[in-house]
């Protein structure tokens, strides 16, 4: 879908891993002279960067979060979320 | 010590498992937060093609150093941290090419291995990121980590409009940060109706469809629509 929607010489980048194929038209590659990237993990320089971004208190950590659990709490919680992803956005689950 | 196992896929519980002891240069921290990411949800649901099974979750940690380093002064004990949970071999062409985050032998916390959803943990010095940040921002660094470093690789700029298909929320928030200065205006971010968005300042949420149509719309942008 991505490959679709994106405009004429844009780019598409692919973060995170699926198990089940995906197919599409590959003459959009060549029709739209895509960029097409994949992105894994992050580097060094990524987490000082974003340290920096926190410190100077650039992001919405609070709103971020959805919820705050026990360690005890979290099978129940991976359940819940097994069943409706859309409920949670990122969960932190508080060990001590 | 206690710690969340996914047994196998579908079945999570806290059981039980030996706790670690600090050796070399690997120090013992106690886990504080760990956050719970979409590759997680996968690896409960058996579609991490990672991931194999007993396994501990966790690479997204809040600790607090317990056996302070004998070599960093700033590792002290009593000191917050946050971590790289991934490993890099030092010998293959990632990281011979200085791209050590694909180290075709890497073995991220809770992916690979086993993570940090338990009490305690031992991690090498080198891979610690000691701060004044609160817990919870400690907690965040990671997603925020992935996140840039995709803007990064996508070349993500101002002018760019980003649709965002199927990030968590979080991801998706960092990538306008990671590409601006701090006053810089911010790239839009549109997103689309099946992530679950917080209330403001998250971006708007739209169809693919509608962002398609916004960006076609703004006929002066030179960029068009450049979707990560």
């Amino acid at each position: 879908m991505a490959v679709e929607e994106v405009a004429f010489t844009g780019r598409v980048v692919y973060i995170g891993y699926a198990k089940d194929l995906v197919s599409y038209e590959t003459r959009l590659f060549v029709q739209k002279e895509l960029d097409i990237l994949g992105s894994r993990n992050a580097l060094p320089e990524d987490f000082h960067r974003v340290m920096s971004m926190l410190e100077a208190g650039r992001f919405p950590v609070e709103e971020a979060v959805t919820s705050v659990i026990p360690l005890d709490g979290a099978p129940e919680t991976l359940r819940q979320w097994d069943e409706n992803p859309s409920r949670f956005s990122k969960i932190m689950v508080n060990v001590s | 010590m206690k710690a969340l196992f996914i047994r196998q896929p579908g079945e999570a519980i806290v059981d039980t498992t030996p706790e670690p002891t600090s050796a070399g240069n690997h120090l013992l921290l106690r886990v504080r937060l760990v956050g719970l990411c979409g590759s997680d949800l996968n690896s409960f649901r058996g579609k991490n093609p990672l991931v194999s099974f007993p396994r501990i979750p966790g690479h997204e940690v809040a600790a607090t150093i317990v056996e302070g380093s004998n070599r960093n002064p700033e590792l002290a004990s009593g000191v917050n941290v946050t971590m790289s949970p991934y490993t890099s071999c030092g010998q293959c062409a990632s990281c011979r090419r200085g791209r050590p985050n694909a180290c075709q032998f890497n073995q991220t916390l809770g992916v690979q291995r086993d993570g940090a959803m338990t009490e305690f943990i031992i991690m090498p010095e080198e891979k610690l990121y000691p701060s004044k940040l609160s817990l919870k921002e400690l907690c965040m660094v990671e997603p925020l980590s992935v996140g840039f470093h995709a803007a990064a690789r996508g070349r993500v700029t101002k002018d760019d409009i980003v649709p965002s298909l199927g990030l968590v929320a979080s991801a998706s928030e960092s990538l306008p940060r990671a590409t601006s200065g701090a006053h810089a205006p911010l790239p839009s971010i549109l997103t689309t109706a099946s992530l679950p968005w917080r209330a403001r300042p998250g971006p708007p949420r739209r169809s693919i469809q509608e962002a398609t149509r916004f960006a076609s719309s703004c006929a002066s942008s030179p960029m068009g629509l450049a979707p990560m």
